[in-house]
């Protein structure tokens, strides 16, 4: 570490930790969705912290010598499949000059071989070929010195959830299972449940907004009822609906918001749709009808994980929503849309249909990603003010059973965020 | 009579028109009732994934995208600018004829700036049987998978 880095770090520390209002967090200072310093902190200590992010699906390099290219905070990473079929997540930086190993996101390959200077790799990153090893001619090359095992493509540490792919730049990440916690990482199993995946496709948006924004979205359920006026004025959604929510034990910054539907809430086009008090009727109601398909009623699953990977089960739609963060105001939302292997083309096609819900063009996710810009420049602008998170009170602990009005989830996640960026005892 | 290229470039000039002039709810009545209509990245059309930024299967569904738009989203108001060019017939059909274009579309969002918001192609198909000529397919295809912002309104 550098003298101009403890610097920076201490100078952050100490500035943000007398700036945070409270101190619980039920405020939320804004110059924390947009200081450039902070952000570089967010790098070092979350994104290339002992926390896990979301790098892929094991069924998007089915083969050995497929490869896939991802991100991992701002860097640049390999997903391989290895000859033994292993899976290995690897920086897409050469060990020589640095270069981008890949420049496709997706190939295939016996080994990754750098274009720049064609230092050559295995499938598992080991440096496997120098080129002028021995000089040229009988003249020159490396010293006697020089050890090929020295420099390997730097692998990152990975664990497979059931064909689900997470990453961490630090090999002493907890497990996931721990990471999670037993209850949030039983229900990333419900959707990740041993079956083999399909990919359906990619759809990638670009917001202008912090990176933060995306998660605590969905940490907060209950604008749903009140921003995603779609659902509401077509009939679609109850606002009885059961629900339940929860925060991990350890962290309380991974959450789970389900929505459990009895048999009358099942979106179907039948004659008790009309009797809803709606505003619109839908022409072509394929997009919302979905089939029963897990064996409990949970119709709407959101687990987020942190630092800010989304997974979500909405009927049969199945979604894992990352967040790749591009600088302080700016960020990725990056979505994986996938089916089980064992599905008909029925099924596919019902996933299909029920993604016009999400994405850059969903009835329902539009309204978010408009809302984040928005936010983003009410923020920007009056960095000295806080957000209220106060909703269900000031802690971060569950709410009591049924209770879907709260903002515990945002406040469980700034709770373990403050821990790893200001204080030095890792969580 | 009227030359067939000149009929679908008078189509797809409709088609941009009404989405450019904010007449949305003539959007609709340029699609034949069992068409199909989307907008998929060119990721996903080149690797056969079937997601798609809009799928829609019927003139229906393309109504209640507009009623969508008009009254249930959320979005910023903003000003679309639609580029159509390279109009070409490829097939021509008994009923219908098979025909491709090259777009840019741009949005002005309250800022003033204009940004490019979709650029690609498009492969479609064009109903010929009525005096009406209608699309009755239209898939967008789009290179910019990053897309800026949001997909408000239709391509």
């Amino acid at each position: 570490m550098t003298y101009a880095e403890i610097d920076t770090e201490t100078e952050v520390e100490q500035r943000n930790t007398l700036k945070w209002p409270t101190e619980d967090c039920s405020r939320i200072p804004n110059w924390v969705y947009s200081d450039s310093d902070n952000y570089k902190l967010e790098l070092e200590k979350i994104f290339y912290g002992p926390f896990w992010s979301f790098v892929g699906l094991d069924c998007e390099v089915p083969n050995p010598g497929d490869y896939k290219r991802a991100v991992v905070g701002e860097r640049s990473v390999l997903v391989v499949r290895d000859k033994d079929g292993g899976i290995n997540v690897l920086l897409n930086s050469c060990a020589h000059r640095s270069a981008e190993v890949c420049m496709d996101n997706f190939g295939s390959n016996r080994v990754l071989m750098c274009p720049y200077h064609q230092w050559t790799y295995d499938l598992k990153g080991k440096l496997i070929g120098v080129p002028f090893r021995k000089g040229a001619k009988g003249i020159g090359g490396y010293p006697e010195s020089f050890d090929m095992k020295e420099h390997p493509l730097q692998a990152l540490r990975v664990e497979n959830v059931n064909g689900a792919i997470f990453a961490s730049f630090q090999h002493d990440a907890l497990p996931m299972k721990d990471y999670l916690g037993e209850a949030v990482y039983s229900k990333m199993t419900r959707v990740f449940d041993g079956r083999k995946l399909k990919l359906l496709g990619y759809q990638r948006q670009r917001i202008r907004g912090n990176w933060k924004l995306y998660p605590e979205n969905l940490k907060d359920s209950y604008h749903a009822t009140l921003l995603h006026v779609f659902l509401i004025s077509f009939g679609l959604y109850r606002m009885d609906q059961k629900g339940n929510l929860f925060n991990d034990e350890r962290t309380r910054a991974h959450n789970v918001v389900e929505s459990i539907a009895t048999a009358r809430d099942q979106l179907t086009a039948n004659t008790e749709m009309k009797s809803f008090k709606s505003n619109y009727e839908l022409n072509d109601m394929r997009p919302v009808t979905p089939i029963k398909e897990f064996s409990d009623d949970i119709t709407i699953q959101n687990l987020t994980m942190f630092p800010c990977l989304t997974i979500q089960q909405q009927q049969n739609l199945l979604q894992c929503r990352n967040v790749i963060p591009m600088g302080p105001d700016e960020f990725e939302l990056s979505w994986t849309f996938f089916g089980y292997e064992d599905d008909d083309e029925e099924m596919t096609l019902r996933r299909t249909r029920l993604a016009n819900l999400t994405g850059s063009a969903g009835y329902i996710s539009v309204d978010d990603t408009e809302i984040f810009e928005l936010s983003s420049r009410g923020m920007l602008v009056n960095p000295d003010r806080d957000c209220v998170v106060e909703l269900g009170g000031y802690s971060s602990d569950t709410p009591q059973a049924g209770e879907m009005v709260s903002e515990s989830a945002i406040r469980g996640f700034y709770e373990l965020y403050r821990k790893v960026m200001y204080n030095h005892d890792t969580p | 009579m009227t030359e067939p290229l000149q009929r679908a470039q008078e189509l797809y000039a409709r088609h941009a028109q009404a989405i450019c002039d904010d007449e949305l709810e003539k959007w609709p009545e340029l699609f034949t009732e069992n068409c199909q209509y989307k907008i998929i990245s060119r990721v996903n059309y080149d690797r056969n994934l079937p997601l798609s930024v809009i799928f829609a299967e019927s003139q229906g569904a393309l109504k209640d995208r507009v009623i969508a738009i008009r009254n249930t989203m959320v979005y910023a108001p903003r000003y679309m600018s639609h580029l159509v060019t390279g109009v070409r017939i490829i097939e021509t059909l008994a009923d219908s004829l098979k025909s491709r274009s090259q777009f840019a579309i741009y949005h002005t969002l309250s800022d003033g700036n204009a940004q490019l918001h979709l650029i690609g192609r498009t492969f479609d198909q064009i109903d010929t049987s009525a005096a009406d000529w209608k699309f009755s397919q239209r898939t967008v295809v789009f290179d910019n998978e990053l897309v800026p912002g949001s997909v408000v309104y239709p391509a």
